[in-house]
């Protein structure tokens, strides 16, 4: 249990008290270092479910627990300390803010948490550098690169920033949706290959969501996530067992 | 901290907007405040259009009216005061000096005034000022004449000039003076007030173009050459109203009643300041309509940033959920876009009072010369005060408006925006 990072019972959600509930998973626990594939289709609440995991939204039933902490019980403002100190989000795009520089928006979450500034300050290191250190190892090593302003990026570069961003301040868990839809298959591949190598390092529980079944292998664990009918679990757990872990 | 930075960073990303909004509240302000000063200025030099005088004496009238025909010319005395109770009641010992002022001819639409030395030498106006000479010294013969600084640029009048008054008042006088021309002694520098209007002429002169009159009419047996009545006995009978400085003003109210029941003749004293702020009081719907016109300025100069607030806020959006999934708050969103539009306000405020103090010293010796119009040009009044304070308030409660959308967006969008 002392591995156990994401614990979800009974969880559902619907919109606006409809009594049809657009999200339900029974159970599912995520371990430490895991890296666990989301599939689905379009539409089907994969983004939603993110939005619940990060405590954006809150639940309409069941518990969610968070490193122990019970999402469900908590207030808004927990939620989003929650998030702040133990999370990095990527957007499929759009990920980052047009009037800051690189180095600027890697830093962003180090203003909203102290536990994350407080990791690299432990590191010995200035959060500059840390930043400047995860961009070059996400193959973003040029010194102009990270002064420029992110509209000047290509969106490739744009979502290895995202990535940059979520993984500073080493949270335990990555949530990245969808974020190579926007670049073409070869860099896709090499993107995903870098944020897992970078959260292996990190030991960061990612949760990657994406409809390319052709990635599968490279994840431990993953969930479907289908639209609902009576009869049917929401998710069904698919693949190899949840306890094997990378060492 | 951080969401203040960002805040700044976000306007300086929009530079052109933001200065145009700023500029378009910082024209409001300057509206407002440059319209309140020159209102107040307004008032001041108005009550202020004759000062250091303690009271205006006149044969018994209403106060305003004896005011408004003393010292704007408007209107005419009803009746006459005798030299001989001018006389006694000069001599009061609490009386530190007298002008006489004996009204009734004209020139050319321009008032002729009848007085003495005393005139140049006491008369103030606005900040307790003396009349000053442009050109030329007082009038010392019987046939001489000051002229008031409109009077002598209208005419473009110069010393030694010839001028011929007219009997009566208005543009057009039924009788002349032609037989007794004045020549110009000397010109007014400017006041701003009526005095610029007037032409002055010893009592003496006054006398003397109406020493061959009989009932408002030239005498058709009698005539004196100028030149005759030079060497007569040239005392007035009659003035129409003199003006009192007092060795203390706290004197005022009793010298007031002593004249108020004077015995030889009913005459009224009334005290020009308290009488001139009544005159401005019955004007004041006037300063009400411009300071209500201001503030619609002011109004449109906050919607105009409302508008520009509001249309960048659905590219905003995006911009919002990615500070969601750092772990900010909604509030902490709300707050950055309500500190961008405080900052606006703040600046467009700030940017106003520079311009109106800008304007003031540019245009504040225009006004002063030739509309007699004194600003206060520095420091900031209470009613000043008020007013910036109310487009702040209301800066940041129209600021509230976009910051609340975002709100609402952000826990609806999460970290997803569907749009």
């Amino acid at each position: 249990m002392n591995n156990s990072i994401i614990q979800i019972q009974d969880l559902q959600f619907n919109w606006d008290k409809s009594k049809v509930p657009f999200i339900v998973i029974p159970e599912l626990e995520v371990l430490k270092s895991e890296h666990l594939l989301i599939k689905g289709d379009s539409g089907s609440g994969k983004t939603t479910f993110l939005n619940l995991i990060s405590g954006v939204l809150p639940l309409s039933s069941g518990e969610i627990k968070i490193l122990g902490d019970n999402l469900s019980d908590a207030k808004s403002s927990k939620r989003d300390a929650i998030r702040a100190n133990h999370m990095g989000v990527i957007f499929q795009m759009f990920n980052l803010i047009p009037y800051l520089s690189v180095i600027e928006n890697v830093l962003i979450p180090i203003h909203f948490s102290e536990v994350k500034k407080n990791k690299i300050i432990g590191k010995g290191i200035s959060a500059k550098d840390e930043a400047i250190r995860l961009l070059s190892e996400l193959g973003l090593q040029q010194k102009e690169i990270h002064e420029k302003k992110v509209t000047e990026l290509s969106v490739g570069q744009q979502q290895r920033v995202a990535a940059a961003r979520a993984l500073i301040g080493s949270p335990e868990i990555i949530l990245a949706d969808e974020p190579t839809s926007a670049i073409d298959e070869n860099n896709s591949m090499r993107f995903l290959d870098l944020l897992l190598e970078e959260c292996r390092k990190n030991n960061s529980t990612l949760l990657y969501v994406s409809h390319d079944s052709r990635i599968h292998h490279k994840f431990q664990q993953s969930i479907s996530i289908h639209d609902y009918t009576e009869n049917m679990p929401i998710a069904e757990k698919t693949g190899k067992e949840a306890v094997e872990c990378s060492s | 901290m951080f969401i203040l930075k960002l805040a700044l960073k976000s306007l300086l990303n929009r530079k052109f907007t933001v200065a145009l909004t700023i500029f378009s509240i910082a024209i409001s302000i300057t509206l407002l405040l440059g319209v309140e000063r020159i209102r107040i200025g307004l008032e001041n030099s108005f009550t202020n259009t004759i000062s250091g005088t303690d009271l205006v004496v006149g044969a018994r009238t209403g106060d305003e009216q004896l005011l408004l025909s003393t010292v704007f010319h408007i209107g005419m005395a009803s009746n006459n005061i005798s030299w001989h109770s001018y006389e006694d009641i000069a001599a009061n010992e609490l009386i530190d000096w007298t002008i006489p002022i004996s009204m009734g001819d004209s020139h050319e639409g321009f008032s002729v005034i009848g007085t003495n030395d005393d005139y140049f030498t006491h008369y103030q106006f606005a900040n307790k000022q003396h009349l000053q000479f442009q050109a030329g010294k007082a009038f010392h013969e019987t046939f001489e004449a000051v002229l008031g600084a409109d009077v002598a640029a209208l005419h473009e009048y110069k010393i030694g000039d010839e001028i011929v008054i007219n009997h009566g008042s208005g543009e057009i006088a039924f009788h002349d003076h032609a037989d007794k021309p004045f020549h110009v002694s000397g010109i007014l520098q400017r006041t701003g007030t009526p005095v610029d209007q007037t032409i002055h002429v010893s009592l003496e002169g006054i006398e003397a173009i109406h020493i061959d009159w009989v009932d408002g009419m030239p005498d058709k047996h009698m005539h004196f050459s100028a030149e005759e009545v030079e060497h007569l006995h040239l005392e007035p009978e009659y003035i129409t109203a003199f003006l009192v400085g007092l060795k203390s003003r706290t004197d005022v109210l009793a010298v007031q009643r002593l004249i108020n029941q004077n015995k030889s003749e009913p005459l009224t004293a009334v005290m020009p300041g308290i009488t001139l702020q009544r005159l401005w009081n019955m004007m004041g719907k006037i300063e009400t309509a411009l300071l209500i016109v201001s503030g619609f300025v002011a109004i449109a100069g906050l919607i105009g940033m409302l508008v520009a607030l509001l249309t960048g806020i659905n590219e905003r959006r995006r911009e919002m959920a990615i500070l969601r999934s750092v772990g900010a708050s909604p509030l902490k969103v709300f707050g950055l876009i309500s500190s961008e539009s405080i900052v606006i306000t703040l600046s467009g405020i700030a940017l106003g009072i520079a311009f109106v103090f800008l304007l003031l010293q540019i245009v504040k010796p225009i006004l002063e010369s030739q509309y007699g119009i004194y600003l206060n040009p520095s420091g900031i009044s209470l009613q000043e005060i008020y007013i910036i304070g109310t487009v702040i308030i209301l800066g940041i409660l129209i600021g509230i408006i976009p910051g609340y959308k975002i709100y609402k967006y952000s826990l609806l969008d999460g970290m997803t925006v569907k749009m």
